[in-house]
């Protein structure tokens, strides 16, 4: 049973990421311009930045799987807001600047409901978007949150690309 | 075999330079049987592309240690059962009582249905051992359960199969 070509390219990629493969760059000098070129003006040589609230779809031809980490539950950690988004916004510095993509942001309490209601809709603290190499890999990154730290839960949800 | 020895060429190659050419290589010959497993371990859940990139993840970290005391594939078909069996959710084995019978009033179902709806650990046995051709102390050793447990989830399994595809008697 043939499995889906993109697999192909992700698992190489994941390979390359984690340094398990060398990449044979002098085989594609064209490639390796365009790809430059398409990763500047995506953005991603300016990565760093955890407020990016535009984060491209996957535009540019990334296939890498996305993964949305949605924060739920106050968490009984001590400091202060200040003191805990700023931990916050430093996981995910920390994240960018291993060379994935990452954006987040923080939810107001207060939650206005169209539809039917749900339980807890109000819960929801706020959200983190990353790339992952596959649906494990960001189940360790979320166990590392420091919302889970601090008695809060985290939920991973693979994004479907449409 | 022959295909152990084209194995043994395509690792020397990829450990020599770890290439990524050496590696699609490798990945070519080995994941559409991989893959297979995953789907038909998992019912044909999601989840098999994840499991399949986890395992060669997991097999090119260790791909330095691997002794050759089993085919290539069939060390590789160990990751993918370990990933399949971290998604597994509820019981995993036939119970002891006799559950052969289908449910009453259920419609006699095709094969790949009937196979889909077994507990997953029951499932990886009989297509460990029917369709992929493992031997019990192989499989024992893949799910951690002891040979006895392999042999009767085997027999459960295929009872189970049988009763919900409206047969009666031994094949």
């Amino acid at each position: 049973m043939e499995p889906p070509p993109a697999l192909e390219r992700r698992t190489v990629r994941a390979l390359r990421s984690a340094g398990l493969l060398r990449a044979v760059w002098w085989r594609r000098p064209a490639a390796v311009a365009a790809l430059v070129a398409a990763a500047f003006l995506a953005g991603w040589l300016t990565r760093g930045s955890t407020r990016d609230a535009s984060l491209p779809p996957q535009a540019g031809g990334s296939d890498s799987p996305r993964f949305a980490l949605l924060l739920y539950g106050e968490g009984a950690g001590g400091g202060s807001e200040q003191d805990r988004v700023r931990e916050y916004r430093e996981w995910a510095r920390r994240l960018a600047s291993e060379g994935r993509r990452v954006s987040g942001e923080k939810l107001a309490e207060d939650a206005a409901v169209a539809g039917p209601a749900v339980p807890n809709a109000g819960g929801l603290r706020g959200f983190f978007i990353l790339d992952a190499a596959s649906e494990g890999e960001a189940r360790r990154i979320a166990a590392t949150h420091p919302h889970v730290r601090h008695g809060g839960t985290v939920v991973v949800r693979r994004i479907v690309p449409t | 075999m022959e295909r152990d020895g084209s194995d043994r060429a395509l690792v020397a190659r990829f450990l020599a330079r770890r290439s990524e050419d050496a590696f699609v290589r490798l990945y070519r010959a080995h994941t559409p049987f991989m893959y297979a497993m995953a789907l038909r371990l998992l019912g044909g859940r999601t989840g098999a592309e994840d499991v399949v990139q986890d395992a060669w993840m997991k097999a090119i970290a260790r791909l330095d240690t691997f002794r050759w005391e089993s085919a290539l594939r069939t060390w590789l078909c160990g990751f993918v059962v370990n990933g399949c069996r971290e998604r597994w959710r509820g019981p995993e084995w036939m119970p002891m009582d006799d559950t052969s019978a289908a449910p009453p009033g259920e419609p006699s179902i095709d094969l790949e249905r009937a196979v889909a709806a077994l507990p997953p650990g029951a499932r990886a046995v009989l297509l460990l051992h029917d369709l992929h051709g493992y031997t019990h102390a192989e499989i024992a050793s893949l799910l951690g359960v002891e040979t006895g447990t392999s042999k009767s989830q085997l027999s459960r399994a295929r009872a189970s199969v049988r009763a919900r595809l409206g047969k009666a008697g031994e094949p």
